[in-house]
């Protein structure tokens, strides 16, 4: 009976020490999906009542991505979340305007097993001796913000940057409208 | 106590310390100051307009800035100093740099897995009227993503200011 008693023990420590490995050895991969909402504790966003759809930004440049379909699709779910939320969207004298932009970086594996960097970052030095350009993208990691801008004094009251980790370009061009729907969930904010 | 029911204990101890280290990487402070100056002596500062050398989104833009100063002004408000538009003792002026760091995860039992962070570093400055450096707070950051970084960076600034006034000075 003891011996039972004993070896039921350990094979539930067993099965809980394999349970402990994997969410210890899966929590980091969870955290690659995150999303940062700041913005502006000095405006009231009860007085905020009209929007205007500005500027539209696709910084990758991959097919799957700059298509006006990715553009319509974005834009599609910024409004439909903004007008779900009562604001009215103005083509004249809108209170705020709002643009957004899509950037990231694709990567590659090497041989090593690294990560590295297929195309060259804008503003950053070119990669013309990137041995790996060729090599075949394994993962994006995409970005999607949200600004909006007080048309009366042209500064930044509200932005959303939405960062995750895709499997491929065209991945990231399916996903994108998600981020856009997560991040003015957010919105309007609500003062601590 | 039952030997195996000890060894979960250890486990969930394990377990418990393991999880948070996953999720955020490392933190790492400095401080260096004029051991020559009385900082006793310092009442009022000024915050002065932060340098940003990041090409993330959630970093370089207005609403940091003003997080961050939000941020230093806590801190330093809550050690007794006040703000002073004019002759402030000190100037406090900050930069913030990040980049991306790929790395490969080698301690999973499964295939090496490439691993992505962000690595950012804020430097808080304290200067008198004529320019001097006077403290200095450096506070490296990793993170896992750069919602994440951001996040951290006006919490860390509020961590290396507790480390002022330097002790007995």
């Amino acid at each position: 009976m003891l011996k039972k008693v004993a070896c039921s023990h350990r094979r539930a420590a067993a099965r809980l020490a394999t349970l402990l490995a994997a969410l210890a050895a899966f929590a980091p991969a969870v955290r690659a999906s995150d999303q940062i909402i700041d913005f502006d504790h000095a405006v009231d966003f009860a007085a905020v009542h009209t929007f205007a759809l500005r500027g539209t930004s696709i910084q990758i440049d991959r097919p799957e991505l700059r298509t006006p379909l990715v553009v319509q699709d974005i834009s599609g779910t910024v409004r439909a979340a903004l007008l779900a939320r009562g604001l009215k969207e103005a083509a004249n004298d809108a209170d705020v305007l709002v643009d957004w932009t899509v950037s990231g970086q694709r990567f590659a594996i090497n041989e090593w097993r690294n990560a590295v960097p297929l195309d060259d970052i804008p503003g950053e030095r070119p990669l013309r001796g990137n041995p790996w350009r060729n090599l075949p993208e394994s993962f994006v990691e995409g970005a999607l913000t949200v600004d909006l801008t007080a048309r009366s004094s042209g500064l930044l009251i509200w932005r959303g940057v939405y960062r995750n980790r895709e499997d491929s370009s065209g991945k990231l061009a399916h996903e994108l409208a998600g981020y856009a729907k997560k991040l003015l969930a957010g919105y309007p904010p609500r003062r601590k | 106590m039952n030997g195996s029911i000890r060894s979960l204990l250890r486990l969930v101890m394990l377990f418990a310390l393991l999880v948070p280290a996953a999720g955020t990487l490392a933190g790492d402070r400095d401080v260096s100051y004029d051991s020559s100056v009385d900082f006793r002596a310092v009442k009022t500062f000024a915050i002065r307009s932060g340098q940003i050398d990041s090409r993330k989104a959630e970093i370089d833009n207005r609403l940091f800035r003003l997080r961050m100063e939000d941020s230093i002004r806590t801190a330093l408000v809550r050690k007794g100093l006040r703000e002073a538009a004019d002759h402030a003792d000190v100037l406090v002026t900050y930069s913030v740099q990040d980049k991306n760091v790929a790395t490969v995860e080698r301690h999973r039992q499964t295939a090496a897995t490439p691993e992505l962070y962000t690595e950012g570093v804020l430097v808080i400055d304290f200067t008198n009227a004529s320019g001097s450096l006077l403290w200095r707070g450096t506070w490296h950051d990793q993170e896992q993503s750069g919602p994440s970084l951001s996040r951290k960076l006006s919490e860390d600034a509020g961590k290396l200011l507790a480390k002022f006034p330097p002790k007995g000075r």
